[in-house]
Order: C-alpha cells, then structure tokens, then sequence
C-alpha cells in the first residue's frame, strides 16, 4: 500500500466515523459561533497523458479537506476563516493554508466590506472551486477554472466592496470589487508553468541551469456583476480580472527575471436552474502577456467556453455531461504559429467532452465518477508530461465527498 | 431571433422534464412586536437567500429554516424556486467562500414557531394550519 492508499484509508475511515455523528447543529457552539468543514478524496486515471498528477498510472492525488470557522460578532460585523489543505498532483502535498480569513462588515443589503484574505469572484464558481461537495462534476471546466491558474484566481490578501441591490420585481444584482496580492507557491501551477518556459529558454540558448525560483505577485484586482432578473432560476454574470507577477531567479550564477501580466480576465456567465435541472454556459478571454529572460513572449488572447448541463434522474441521483472548449491563441485556434516555432499544433487547443454521474448517498454524503474524452494538450499539459504530450487523450475521475 | 426561438424551446422542454412536486401550503411568519404586514416574494426570496440581510429598521434579519418534511419542500419550491437539495448546496456554496453563515434549522413547525415567538428578528414558515397567535402569518404579494 502507498501513501496515498494510505490516505484514502483513513479517509474512508474517518468518513464512517463522521457518519455516526451527530448532525451539523453539533458544531454550532451557540447561535455565535460555528465550525464546519469538508472532505474529498479522489482518484485519476488517464490514458495517452499524464494530468495534474502521475494519472497514467493512476492516482490518489486528488484531495482537500476544509475547516471553517464563522463567528458573529453583531448584526453588522462577522469574523470566518477557512483553513484548507489540498494535494493535485505536485500542487499542495497536504500542506494546511488559510483559504481565505475576512473580518466581514455589512453596512447595509447594498454595501458591504471585507478586509483580509478574500475570494475572488471570477465566473459562477470561482470563489467555491475547492469544495467538490457543491459542484455536479470531480473538476470544474478547465477552460475557465483551469487548475494551472489557481493560485493566481483562487483568493488575494487585500479587500473587498460587495453588495447586493434590489429592483423589486425587476431582479436583484450582486456585486463585488476586489484589490490585493497573491501569496504565491513555489508549487503553485502559475509558478511551475513560468520556471518550465525559463528552463526551456535557458535549454535551448545554452545557458546554465535555472535555480532559486522565486514568485512575487504585485497586484490584482477586478470585480464581477451577477444580476438574477424575475425569471425564477436564471442567473446571469460578468467579471472581470487582472493582476501582475515578477520572478527572480537565477541561471547558473547570474540573476534572471521574467514577468508575467495576466490581465482582461473576462467571464460571461448564464446559469438556469430548476429544481430538477441545471443549465449553464461561460465564456471567457484572457491575456497571459509574458517576458522572460529580456524577451517578450508572444502569447496572444486565450479564449474558453463550456456548456455544461446537469439532469436528477432522482433526486439523490444527477447525471450531467459538458463540452468544455479551449484555445491557447484565439487568432490561432489551429495552432499554426506553434507549427512554425517547432512545437506540435494540438498544444493550441483542448476540446473536453464529459459526462458524470453523481449520487447524494445522504446530504453530506456525495460519490462522483466521470469519463472525459479530450482533443489537444492546450493548459499547460508539457508541464506533466515531460517525455512528450499526444493530442487524443481521456481520463477518468472516481471522488466521494463530506462536509459536516 | 431564431437563435432566441431555440433556447426558449430547449428551456421549455427542461421544464416539461422536470417532476416538480405539489406543494404544501404554508404561511411565512414574523414576531408579533415586528410591524411588517406584508411582503412581495421577492423580498422573502431575498430573505431567505442571504441576500437582504436587515429588517427596515436596520436590525438583522434571523432567517429559520426547517430540516425537511412537505412545508420545507413546498416554501423552498414555490418561493425560492429550488429543490431543498439545491438550497443546501446554495447555502453550503456561501459558507465555503466565505459570504455568509449557515441559517438555524428547525426540525418541525412548533420550533419554528416557539423561536419565532421568542425573537423579534426572525423569520420562518410553517405549515397554515398550525398558525396561531403565538407568531404572525405575513401576507406575500
């Protein structure tokens, strides 16, 4: 048995235990304070191409446990934190970081202020991507919440605006503005996916080794609208991205630099959902504008979207299935200047076709299995796959999650 | 024009589709000191959805839900248009992003009612039937 059988072990362990519990109004100490959580533990495997972790041959690197702790302190001021630890593949190893810390002022229903850690509001989903137990499938779709990107969307230290105004019986619309910094990760998919391009560039000037990586984020901010008009069930947003980061590092004895300006992340979003059905639809841009080494990386305006609808059969029993569409260059989408510069065409694109069923064993109990069938190695898969990518890949997604 | 015809007959088949169950009719209900009367369903959609958190006169809004059973279906159904599977994800989606807490749960109409009758900035539902003069039934518009 490996580590991460050992892993899941216990997790299964700890899931029959926590059935024996009582119910969440456990850990509500009184009407100020609560404490909850969540649980997931997945297993990969792919074919043709490795996939956030070793998925060829199967893997049990693909978990987070959350802890979340709320207090009120009166109508007006909340204090939450969330500690969470995750492990995909080389990204996070269980290490416990705090997702996101916000002392949480409300002013009125149309103003309100968060100060520390937030989340950020980037497409439907975006602030709760690390809770498996909210979403139909094991991964949400990667056109949009490409986990690459994570540590760079996920959450920044800095402050938040939000609110929400009412038009009666003409809808309601959310919003939210952000301004902060990220706290980057030398394991964090941002950071790998810059040292890879250093690494390549130093390879081929014949330049020393690449070593002392370091990320330093300077800023992001953005904001997004949400407007839920009187048609019951439909939603439709917008949101908007961008940030900035420098890199140090050194080759061989010299220092070297590179930025990174991720910038115009836009998301349009629409989502209708009825009691038994969900239909949702985003599309997004995006500019990841690069220089590393003095050299200004030509790497154009991504564009993603994905369909994505979900059907109860029964109620604890959901089968949905999405069409998730990505492009590296948008002027691009055959991937012809990759050609020219001696890389393979289908690292221009990634076409996901998936389908998943999902059984509500209980209402805190979930099971999810998924097949995806993929076109094209776009999102940072050379990085996984460093003896070389093909172009027609699938894999498959067994996770069972709990939250309490 | 056309492309607009499409989508109103994709989402009009999904509708068809669904098996939606007959609700159960219930009364939303306030504290007695609490002057509000009445409320249109957007209001108490709003309410219950954490998205207007404070009573006109600028106290906090204490939102109750029930555990399950026909009353919790038919209001979660008829006034938030979801399936309580989908308000429990909802409500989970804004703990976990950290927006909000959890809304205290009542397993039966008489604690809601017992809780409601004890506090002024509360709000919840029950079953019609089981109004009395302990709480008031607020009428919706």
């Amino acid at each position: 048995m490996n580590r991460y059988q050992g892993v899941f072990c216990i997790f299964l362990s700890g899931l029959i235990f926590l059935q024996t519990i009582t119910p969440c109004q456990a850990y509500n100490f009184n009407e100020q304070l609560s404490i909850n959580g969540f649980l997931s533990q997945g297993y990969i495997k792919s074919s043709h191409n490795n996939f956030l972790s070793n998925s060829l041959d199967g893997s049990f690197q693909l978990n987070e446990f959350g802890l979340t702790v709320n207090s009120v302190v009166n109508d007006n001021l909340r204090l939450g934190l969330q500690l969470l630890s995750r492990d995909v593949g080389e990204e996070g190893n269980n290490d416990v970081l705090l997702d996101w810390a916000v002392a949480d002022y409300r002013f009125q229903d149309w103003l309100g202020l968060r100060l520390g850690k937030v989340k950020l509001p980037i497409g439907l989903y975006n602030q709760s991507r690390d809770t498996d137990f909210l979403r139909p499938m094991a991964f949400l779709p990667q056109s949009i919440y490409d986990e690459n990107k994570r540590s760079l969307l996920v959450a920044a230290m800095g402050g938040s605006i939000y609110g929400n105004l009412s038009f009666g019986n003409r809808g309601n619309l959310d919003y939210q503005t952000y301004y902060g910094k990220i706290d980057f990760r030398e394991d964090s998919g941002q950071s790998r996916g810059m040292e890879y391009l250093v690494n390549t560039m130093t390879r081929q000037r014949g330049l020393g080794p690449v070593s002392d990586f370091e990320a330093d984020n300077r800023y992001v901010y953005g904001g997004s609208l949400l407007y839920s008009p009187p048609l019951d069930g439909l939603r439709l947003g917008v949101s908007y991205f961008t940030g900035q980061t420098d890199f140090a590092f050194k080759v061989g004895t010299k220092d070297g630099a590179a930025r990174g300006t991720n910038k115009d992340l836009v998301v349009l979003s629409l989502e209708y959902a009825q009691p038994d059905w969900k239909f949702a639809v985003e599309y997004s841009e995006f500019t990841s504008d690069r220089e590393a080494l003095g050299r200004d990386i030509p790497d154009g305006r991504s564009q993603g979207a994905y369909v994505q609808l979900c059907y109860h059969l029964s109620e604890p029993l959901a089968l949905s299935a999405v069409y998730d569409v990505f492009y590296a260059d948008k002027n691009d989408p055959d991937g012809n200047n990759l050609v020219t510069h001696g890389q393979p065409d289908f690292l221009g694109w990634r076409k996901d076709f998936g389908v998943v069923l999902r059984w509500d064993i209980n209402n805190r109990w979930i099971i999810k299995a998924e097949q995806h069938w993929v076109d094209g190695a776009a999102l940072q898969m050379p990085i996984f796959n460093p003896q070389g990518v093909e172009r027609l890949w699938n894999y498959f997604a067994l996770k069972t999650s709990f939250n309490f | 024009m056309i492309l607009s015809k499409h989508l109103s007959l994709f989402f009009l088949l999904l509708t068809l589709l669904s098996n939606r169950v007959e609700a159960a009719d219930f009364v939303v209900v306030v504290n007695k000191e609490n002057p509000i009367e009445s409320l249109y369903k957007s209001e108490v959609k709003n309410i219950f959805l954490g998205k207007k958190i404070f009573w006109s006169d600028g106290h906090g809004i204490d939102v109750l839900l029930q555990t399950d059973g026909d009353v919790h279906r038919g209001f979660v159904l008829e006034i938030l248009s979801k399936s309580p599977r989908q308000l429990s994800i909802y409500w989970l989606q804004e703990l976990f992003s950290g927006k909000a807490m959890l809304p205290k749960e009542y397993p039966d109409d008489q604690s809601v009612k017992n809780e409601v009758a004890a506090n002024p900035a509360a709000i919840g539902y029950i079953d019609i039937l089981q109004l009395d003069d302990t709480v008031r039934g607020i009428q919706l518009k």
